[in-house]
């Protein structure tokens, strides 16, 4: 079996974001903690479970972003991936199209069974590359994706789709086939010290955007913003212990203890 | 055979032939995106038999309404619907192809945005209309920020978040000649090249068993987010629950998908929707679709420690603190204070 994981490097949101004084992006400095987007930790992971039920799997993992995306690339080697692709490009906020393009154009004639991707990206929440990679490749693909069974001497691959609404969709789909994945299909594994060594002494292979062929945007994102602020709510200050009186107060009003 | 050539499509999907709740907000935001005039308009509903659901679709608003049938579509065939509107499309040459915002209604609007070369945006809010055209908003970095996306191309494909629109319930058809068009597409007659490639057969459906607590049923949802930390702080979550009568404990995604709690108690679009007299949000950020499952309680309380959490714009009662500190205070001040007078539950619902 050959898997092919998409993976981004994200900002953490919970690290210090803010835009910047154009207003046209986020401030991209040392502030920022950037990680593997984690609906392609759970992606990854479920290649990794494949290659633990036929070794002979071989996964690579690619990624398109700037320079520092080649450390999540690393991270994925850590956790056992077989080889590394980094697509470097200037722009940190390509569009779905330009991204799906580029992966489609390195992946088309490699021979993949699989390809996984996370369902979205936590900063750009697209949903869409993942399909789009399929769309270029003209190959089928399932979406949010909660679990996944081989089926033997076939190739086919049973996947359950999360719908909206607690349901789900069991789907037969025929490799070669494209994937997105949900969290919670799997528990990621962390990287086992052998896998840590192991990836030290891999080199990641970096291509430059500009040798692919890539399909121009359709869109263009024209600015930024913070969403408006509370215009409700009632912020509750002093202590902790006056916190705590207040917020009591409150419910004790309205009837709620 | 009707010759109106439609300059907007809106795809109204159905899951085993029923339409989704949402429908009906994206006929609103038609609505409002045409500015009331829906002549040009095609609603397209998909499904394996759906021409009855067409009819009262069409009378009741008084706009055109296409059936769009296959034997396949009985349950959500992404694949296929977007087959057979990249049919229609190619047909009609509309400007937009609006979609409700799902998970798969992303994939059809991915795959048409591939093949039209048509400009997309998905988990769209609102929109502003300017002279070069249309901008788009909608939330990136988990609710952190809005972008305004300009889509381009002469085709554009959106999907509209649930929520963002709502339809006015006397609503009065103006079109009182709206026809209903049927479109029974056999495979046999689909001359789309894509077709033998399809290897995708969807097979079943299910819902996940409810076992006991009912979150929908609780006046009170105490809620634990990413900011618990450990499984082992869920206690502080059903002692804060304990407090209160006929309360249930909830979690988001996160807390879900790390298994500290199951999945039929997560709260949100891909879990329950809710609607407590109390919300109370504990270490949850507050991402776009957590709060789409949350955000109609009657009264929202968060406490957070980032001051900045998104939880906070739709919040009554704000607590920038951390949880873990915070709430074994609560819950002293309320043995203190009400503890005698209030008989505590000892077994609230988790």
């Amino acid at each position: 079996m050959k898997i092919l994981v998409c993976i981004k490097q994200v900002a953490d949101t919970e690290s210090n974001l803010r835009l910047n004084s154009s207003s046209s992006w986020i401030v991209e400095d040392n502030k920022i903690a950037y990680r593997m987007n984690r609906y392609d930790e759970y992606a990854l992971e479920e290649a990794l479970i494949i290659k633990d039920i036929l070794p002979g799997t071989v996964i690579d993992i690619i990624s398109v972003g700037p320079e520092r995306a080649a450390a999540a690339v690393k991270k994925a080697l850590e956790r056992g991936a077989d080889n590394g692709i980094h697509i470097k490009c200037g722009n940190s906020a390509l569009t779905a199209i330009e991204t799906s393009s580029v992966i489609a154009e390195y992946a088309k004639d490699r021979g993949y069974d699989i390809i996984f991707a996370g369902v979205m990206s936590e900063d750009l929440m697209q949903s869409q590359v993942g399909p789009m990679i399929a769309s270029f490749l003209s190959i089928p693909s399932a979406v949010s994706v909660v679990k996944t069974e081989l089926v033997n001497n076939s190739d086919a691959i049973s996947v359950y789709s999360e719908l909206e609404g607690g349901m789900t969709e069991n789907i037969e789909i025929k490799m070669p086939c494209l994937i997105t994945v949900q969290t919670g299909i799997n528990l990621p594994r962390y990287p086992s010290l052998s896998n840590v060594m192991r990836a030290r002494s891999m080199e990641i292979v970096t291509v430059d955007i500009e040798s692919l062929k890539i399909t121009e945007s359709y869109e263009e994102i024209v600015s930024a913003g913070y969403p408006p602020a509370s215009s409700k709510g009632i912020v509750i200050n002093g202590t902790m212990e006056e916190k705590a009186e207040k917020l009591l107060c409150l419910f004790h009003e309205k009837a709620l203890i | 055979m009707n010759k109106t050539k439609y300059n907007m499509i809106a795809v109204l999907d159905t899951i085993e032939n029923k339409l989704i709740p949402q429908s009906f907000e994206l006929i609103a935001f038609a609505e409002s995106f045409t500015q009331g005039d829906l002549l040009r308009t095609l609603l397209v509903v998909s499904g394996s038999s759906v021409i009855k659901l067409c009819e009262s679709i069409s009378e009741n608003y008084g706009i055109d309404t296409a059936a769009l049938e296959h034997d396949e579509l009985y349950y959500p065939n992404p694949e296929l619907l977007s087959e057979l509107l990249i049919k229609i499309t190619g047909e009609h040459k509309p400007e937009m192809v609006m979609f409700t915002h799902t998970i798969r209604n992303c994939q059809c609007a991915s795959k048409l945005s591939v093949s039209l070369k048509a400009s997309s945006a998905t988990a769209v809010e609102s929109f502003m209309r300017d002279n070069e055209g249309y901008v788009f908003q909608r939330s990136v970095f988990n609710g952190k920020f809005k972008e305004n996306v300009r889509l381009k191309n002469p085709v554009k494909i959106v999907t509209v978040l649930p929520g963002a629109y709502t339809l006015t319930e006397n609503r009065i058809p103006r079109n009182s000649e709206a026809s209903v068009i049927q479109m029974k597409f056999e495979d046999a007659r689909l001359h789309v090249p894509a077709v033998k490639h399809r290897g995708y057969k969807p097979l079943s459906l299910s819902s996940e068993a409810d076992t006991g607590v009912k979150l929908e049923d609780a006046d009170v949802i105490i809620s634990a987010g990413r900011g618990i930390g450990k499984e082992e702080n869920l206690e502080l979550i059903r002692d804060t629950a304990s407090i209160f009568q006929n309360s249930a404990v909830g979690g988001s995604r996160p807390v879900c998908d790390q298994r500290w709690l199951p999945f039929n108690q997560q709260v949100g679009i891909t879990g329950k929707s809710v609607s407590p007299k109390l919300y109370m949000a504990c270490g949850i950020s507050g991402s776009q679709q957590h709060i789409a499952g949350m955000k109609n309680s009657q009264c929202i309380a968060a406490i957070n420690k980032d001051p900045n959490a998104s939880i906070f714009s739709i919040s009554d009662y704000i607590i920038v603190e951390d949880l873990v500190s915070f709430l074994p205070v609560l819950i002293r001040k309320f043995r203190e204070k009400y503890g005698e007078c209030c008989e505590i539950s000892d077994h609230p619902a988790d």
